[in-house]
C-alpha cells in the first residue's frame, strides 16, 4: 500500500513538471493579462531562486519527500503564500462532506431501483428506472450542472452557486449555517450522484437476477416464506458483493467528478484548488492534493475489502 | 449603444505640469463612518482629527456626497484577490494620481511639488500627520528607507538599482535628500521630463510602498538576529526573501500583501482575511485614510469589501445579475448583460472608452529561428502586402459587434500625437495591391497556390495566440478570419492558440513566428507612457521580443542584440522623456511616430469601440463615462474610495 501511495507521487510531482514554464512564467503571464508592460528579467530571475525552481525535479522532490516524513511539512503555496498542509485541510472537510453524501445518496438510490428493476424485469417501471439511470449517465456533469443552476435561476428566482449562502460564507457553524450547507449541497450531490447511480442499478440488477434464478430460490418459495422477506434475506445479499467491492473505485471517480462540478458551482472543496494550482504549476499543493488523496483511495480500496470479509465469510477462506 | 465622443481627451495633459488638484481646506470639523465613532468612544482609536492629516487631500465626489456604510462585494476569478480586480478598487495610491477626466497629474500621496528647469531634479512635500493604516506616521524616512535600503541595497536589488520608474540610463547616479520629515528631493542623473506622468501609473507604486518601521525588523541591516526571523517563516530561505515576502516587493509581487494581514498600508481598505479554505476574503476601511470629501467626511464611505472568488466567468456574471456581487472587473458577455439589465436585474450601466490606439497588434517575429522567414518578415513589402490583404471591415463586424473603424496601431485622432499617416496608411482592404506587394517578395507559386520562399519551400507560418480573454480580448477569432484572408493571397498560416503562460514561455525563448495583441498607445499622451508598438524594445514590442531581453540583460531568456538603426531608434525615443516641457516632448515624440509610420512594424485591425461595465445598482457615484485603461490606473481614475452604497 505504501509503495503504491510513493509510486503515485512520484508520478504527480513528475507530471506537474512535465509541461513547459514553472509558476514564475505562469505569475508573469497573470500580470501580463492585466496590462502590467514592464518585467523586469531580473526580477523573474530572482523569484526563481527564491522558490528554489531553479533545482533539478529529483532534488526538488527529495525536499519536499523529506519535509512530509520528517516534519508533515506539505511544503509552500505559491499562490497562497501559505503552508500546503494548512490549505489542504481546510479544503478536505468540504469534499469529504461532499463525496460521501454522494456515495450514500448513490447507494439510497440505486439499491432499491436495481432490486424494483430486477424483481419487475421488463415491466414498464423497470423500462423507466432503466432510462432515468442512463440519462443520468450521458448527461455529463458541467452541462448538468448549468441546467439546474438555470432551473434555480429562472424559477427559483436565484441561482444556488456555492455551499453557502453570502450570510454565511464566514459566519461561524451554528444550526442555520448547517441547514443552510444542506440546503446547497442538494444540487451537487444530485449531479456527482447520478452519473454513478445507473451504473449501480445496472450491477445491482444484473447480480439479483442471476440470483432470483437460483434453486434456493424457488425451495423458500415453496416453503412458502413470504416474497419481500425472501428476496432481500437471501438473494440481495449475495448480490451485494460487488456493490461493496465497487467502494474502492467509486471514490476516486467521484473526487474527478467533484473537480467539474466545483468549479462550475463555485464550491470551496478542494477540486478547485487542486484544478488551479495543476494549471499555475503551484506544484507542492497538487502534489500534496493528489498524495492525499490517493492515499485515501488506497484506504477507501482496504475498507471495502475488509467490509467485503465481513459481508460474505466465503472470501476468508479463499 | 450610445456613441461616446473623445473630445474631453483633447485637451488632455496639456496644462498639467502645475499641481491642478483640488485643495480646498475642508471648513470646520472633519466627520467620520459611524463604525469608526464607535471605536473612538470605545477608546481604541484617537478621533478623526488626529487621524487626518493637517491637510487631507479633498476628492469631489463624482455625482453627489455619498452616505457611509456597508460592505460592498466584489468578484473575482481565481486565487488572486489582487490582481482579480481589487488592487484597482481597494489599493494602487502613489504619490500623485490622474484626475479623473485623464486631464492631468494632481497631487495625491504628495501634497504638492516642485520641478526644477532643467527636469532633473523633483521635490516632493508630504502631507504632514499622515499616517499608515496602524496609526504609525508617514514621513519622509519611509521613501528614504526605500531609496536607500532598497533600491541601492546591493543584497535586495542584486542587479544593482532598478524600478519601474527610474530610467535605466543613468539609473546608478540617482539619488534622494531628505530636506526634513515633509520634504524629498529626488535627483536624476539626466533630465526626466515625463517622470510625473509615471507617478499615478503601476511605475510609480513603489516609492510610498515601503513602511520602514514595520519592514525594518526584516532588513538584515537593521536587524542582526534577522536570521531567527527567517528560520520561523515557512517559505523564506534567507533575509532577501523574507523582506520579500513580508513586504511584497521589491522583486516578489505587489498584490502578495493581500496573504500579509499585519503589513500597514496606505490603501483605503486593509485586508483583514485571507483567501483559503472558503470562498470569500475580507476588507475593512482603513481609520487613517488620508482623504476627504468636499464636506470633511472622511473616505472611504464604504466600510467593508468582501472579495469573492470564482472559478469560471458564468458563475461570476451570473452572481452579479442575481445582485449576489457589487461589482466584477473585466466583464465578460456584453449580450448576457444587457439581456440580464432588460429583464429587471439590479444592474447599471457604465461605458467606458478605451485608452487603447487598436483592438489589435499583428507582429511578425523578426528574430524568428527560421532565418528566410525572417527576411521576409523583415521586408516591409511583406507586412504592407499583408495589411492590403486583411478585410477590416468584415472584422469589425464579425468580432467587434460593429464597433469600430478600420486603423492601424496608432495614437487617436483626439490625441495631440495624432499621426495621419501612421494611422491611415495600407488600411484599404485590395487584394489585388496585396498580391502586387507580396509579388516584391515572394512571386513563385507552387501548384497548390502557395507563394515560395527564396530557398523553394512553401511561403508558410505559424501564427501562434493567446487564447486568453481578458480585457475582452478576442485574439483567436481574429486569427481564423486573418488565416483566410493570407490564404487568399498565397501564404499559408497555420493558427497556434496557445495559453498564456505558453506564450510567455515562448517569448522568453524566442519561439514563435507571429502573433496577436493588444492595441495599446492610443488617448493623449499614452503613447509616450505605453510605445511598445511604437519603438522596439519593449516588453510587449513583440515584433522583436529578444531585442528587449537584450537590452534588459535577461539571462533566463534568447537575447539578441539588435542592429544599430534600432538602438539609434530606441535612443531617440528615450531622448523624448528627457525633454523638460510638454511641447518638446510631444515634438520629439512625433518625430518618433514618423519612423514609426516609416518602419510600420505591427499591422493593426481597427480603433477600439466603447467597452462595457456593469455593476450593481446600489453602487452610487460610480462614473457613467471613464477613460479606460492600463495606464489609467483601470478603476483607479472612478476613485473607489468615494463609491458608496445606497441604502
Amino acid at each position: 500500500m505504501i509503495l503504491t501511495v510513493w509510486i503515485i507521487t512520484v508520478i504527480a510531482f513528475v507530471v506537474i513538471q512535465i509541461p513547459p514554464g514553472d509558476y514564475v512564467t505562469n505569475m508573469v503571464s497573470e500580470m501580463m493579462s492585466q496590462g502590467s508592460d514592464r518585467i523586469d528579467p531580473a526580477v523573474t530571475q530572482q523569484l526563481r531562486d527564491q522558490y528554489g525552481l531553479n533545482d533539478p525535479v529529483y532534488v526538488q522532490y527529495y525536499k519536499w519527500m523529506k519535509n512530509i516524513v520528517t516534519e508533515g511539512n506539505f511544503g509552500y503555496s505559491l499562490t497562497f503564500r501559505r503552508d500546503a498542509r494548512v490549505l489542504i485541510l481546510e479544503r478536505l472537510p468540504m469534499t469529504f462532506l461532499l463525496t460521501s453524501s454522494s456515495v450514500l445518496f448513490v447507494w439510497f438510490v440505486s439499491l432499491p431501483i436495481g432490486v424494483f428493476s430486477a424483481v419487475k424485469q421488463y415491466s414498464i417501471w423497470d423500462y423507466i428506472a432503466t432510462f432515468i439511470g442512463f440519462i443520468g449517465v450521458a448527461t455529463p456533469n458541467f452541462l448538468f450542472a448549468l441546467i439546474l443552476m438555470y432551473l434555480s435561476y429562472r424559477y427559483g428566482g436565484r441561482a444556488l452557486i456555492g455551499l453557502f449562502s453570502k450570510e454565511y460564507v464566514n459566519a461561524p457553524w451554528s444550526w442555520a449555517r448547517v441547514a443552510d450547507l444542506l440546503k446547497h449541497m442538494i444540487i451537487p450531490v444530485i449531479i456527482i450522484g447520478t452519473s454513478y447511480t445507473a451504473g449501480l442499478i445496472r450491477t445491482m440488477r444484473a447480480n439479483l437476477l442471476d440470483e432470483l434464478k437460483r434453486p434456493y430460490v424457488d425451495a423458500a418459495r415453496a416453503k412458502g416464506l413470504p416474497e419481500t422477506r425472501l428476496i432481500w434475506k437471501y438473494p440481495v445479499r449475495y448480490a451485494l458483493n460487488p456493490f461493496v467491492s465497487t467502494i474502492g473505485w467509486a471514490l476516486p471517480g467521484l473526487v474527478a467528478g467533484e473537480v467539474i462540478v466545483s468549479i462550475v458551482l463555485n464550491l470551496p472543496t478542494s477540486g478547485p484548488v487542486l484544478f488551479e494550482a495543476l494549471k499555475e504549476q503551484d506544484m507542492y499543493v497538487a502534489a500534496g492534493f493528489i498524495l492525499v488523496l490517493s492515499t485515501l483511495t488506497v484506504i477507501g480500496t482496504f475498507i471495502s475489502d475488509v467490509l467485503l470479509v465481513i459481508l460474505d465469510p466465503r472470501i476468508r477462506l479463499e | 449603444m450610445r456613441k461616446l465622443g473623445l473630445y474631453f481627451l483633447a485637451i488632455l495633459l496639456l496644462v498639467s505640469l502645475a499641481p491642478v488638484g483640488n485643495i480646498v481646506k475642508a471648513q470646520g470639523t472633519y466627520h467620520e463612518s459611524p463604525m469608526l465613532t464607535a471605536l473612538v468612544e470605545a477608546g481604541e482609536l484617537p478621533p478623526v482629527e488626529e487621524r487626518l492629516p493637517a491637510n487631507p487631500r479633498v476628492v469631489e465626489p463624482f455625482k453627489e456626497v455619498g452616505e457611509y456604510g456597508g460592505a460592498m462585494r466584489m468578484g473575482f476569478v481565481g486565487n488572486n484577490p489582487g490582481w482579480g480586480g481589487l488592487w484597482y478598487v481597494t489599493g494602487w495610491e502613489n504619490l500623485a494620481s490622474w484626475a479623473p477626466d485623464f486631464s492631468g497629474v494632481v497631487p495625491n500621496i504628495a501634497e504638492s511639488w516642485e520641478v526644477s528647469d532643467d527636469v532633473r531634479e523633483y521635490t516632493f512635500h508630504l502631507r504632514e500627520g499622515m499616517k499608515w493604516s496602524d496609526g504609525a506616521p508617514f514621513t519622509a524616512d519611509d521613501i528614504m528607507f526605500y531609496i536607500e535600503d532598497i533600491l541601492f541595497n546591493e543584497e535586495l536589488s542584486p542587479a544593482g538599482p532598478s524600478a519601474d520608474w527610474l530610467p535605466r540610463e543613468g539609473a546608478a547616479e540617482f539619488r534622494a535628500e531628505k530636506i526634513d520629515d515633509y520634504t524629498v528631493k529626488f535627483i536624476f542623473a539626466n533630465p526626466y521630463g515625463t517622470f510625473l506622468y509615471t507617478l499615478p501609473q503601476w511605475n510609480g507604486r513603489h516609492i510610498t510602498w515601503f513602511p520602514k518601521h514595520y519592514l525594518s525588523q526584516f532588513h538584515a541591516d537593521y536587524n542582526p538576529n534577522v536570521a531567527d526571523l527567517v528560520a520561523e517563516t515557512e517559505g523564506a530561505e534567507d533575509w532577501v526573501s523574507l523582506f520579500n515576502i513580508k513586504a511584497s516587493g521589491p522583486t516578489e509581487d505587489t498584490n502578495n500583501y493581500f496573504n500579509n494581514l499585519e503589513r500597514p498600508l496606505l490603501f483605503p481598505w486593509i485586508p483583514t482575511s485571507v483567501l483559503g479554505g472558503s470562498t470569500e476574503m475580507n476588507m475593512v476601511r482603513n481609520p487613517y485614510y488620508f482623504k476627504v470629501d468636499t464636506e470633511g467626511n472622511q473616505l472611504p464611505y464604504i466600510d467593508e469589501v468582501v472579495g469573492v472568488s470564482y472559478q469560471d466567468d458564468e458563475a461570476r456574471n451570473l452572481a452579479l445579475a442575481n445582485g449576489d456581487i457589487d461589482y466584477i472587473k473585466d466583464a465578460t458577455g456584453r449580450e448576457f448583460f444587457f439581456d440580464a439589465l432588460d429583464s429587471g436585474a439590479p444592474l447599471a450601466m457604465s461605458f467606458w472608452n478605451d485608452e487603447a490606439g487598436n483592438t489589435n497588434s499583428i507582429h511578425f517575429n523578426f528574430n524568428t529561428q527560421d532565418t528566410v522567414l525572417a527576411e521576409i518578415f523583415k521586408d516591409i513589402n511583406f507586412r504592407i502586402g499583408m495589411s492590403h490583404a486583411i478585410n477590416r471591415e468584415e472584422i469589425i463586424e464579425i468580432v467587434h459587434q460593429g464597433q469600430g473603424t478600420p486603423a492601424q496601431v496608432a495614437p487617436l485622432e483626439s490625441s495631440p500625437l495624432y499621426n495621419e499617416r501612421l494611422a491611415t496608411q495600407y488600411i484599404e482592404y485590395n487584394v489585388d495591391l496585396a498580391n502586387e506587394y507580396l509579388d516584391k517578395v515572394a512571386p513563385e507559386r507552387d501548384s497548390d497556390g502557395y507563394r515560395l520562399r527564396p530557398d523553394g519551400e512553401r511561403l508558410s507560418f505559424v501564427l501562434s495566440v493567446p487564447n486568453s480573454e481578458a480585457w475582452q480580448a478576442n485574439w483567436v477569432s481574429v486569427g481564423e478570419l486573418l488565416v483566410g484572408y493570407w490564404e487568399a493571397v498565397g501564404v499559408e498560416v497555420l493558427l497556434d492558440a496557445v495559453a498564456a503562460d505558453v506564450m510567455t514561455e515562448r517569448r522568453e525563448q524566442n519561439n514563435y513566428e507571429a502573433t496577436i495583441y493588444t492595441g495599446e498607445g492610443g488617448a493623449g499622451l499614452t503613447p509616450i507612457l505605453q510605445p511598445r508598438y511604437y519603438v522596439p524594445g519593449e516588453y510587449d514590442s513583440l515584433f522583436g521580443v529578444s531585442w528587449f531581453y537584450w537590452w534588459a540583460g535577461a539571462q533566463d531568456a534568447v537575447t539578441i542584440e539588435p542592429p544599430q538603426e534600432v538602438k539609434d531608434l530606441r535612443l531617440k525615443f528615450e531622448q523624448v522623456g528627457q525633454q523638460p516641457t510638454q511641447e518638446a516632448q510631444i515634438a520629439a515624440m512625433t518625430e518618433v511616430l514618423n519612423i514609426a509610420a516609416d518602419n510600420f512594424w505591427v499591422i493593426g485591425i481597427s480603433r477600439p469601440g466603447n467597452g462595457f461595465q456593469p455593476y450593481h445598482e446600489r453602487i452610487g457615484n460610480f462614473p457613467d463615462q471613464w477613460i479606460h485603461g492600463w495606464g489609467e490606473g483601470v478603476e483607479k481614475i472612478t476613485y473607489p474610495e468615494q463609491w458608496y452604497l445606497k441604502q
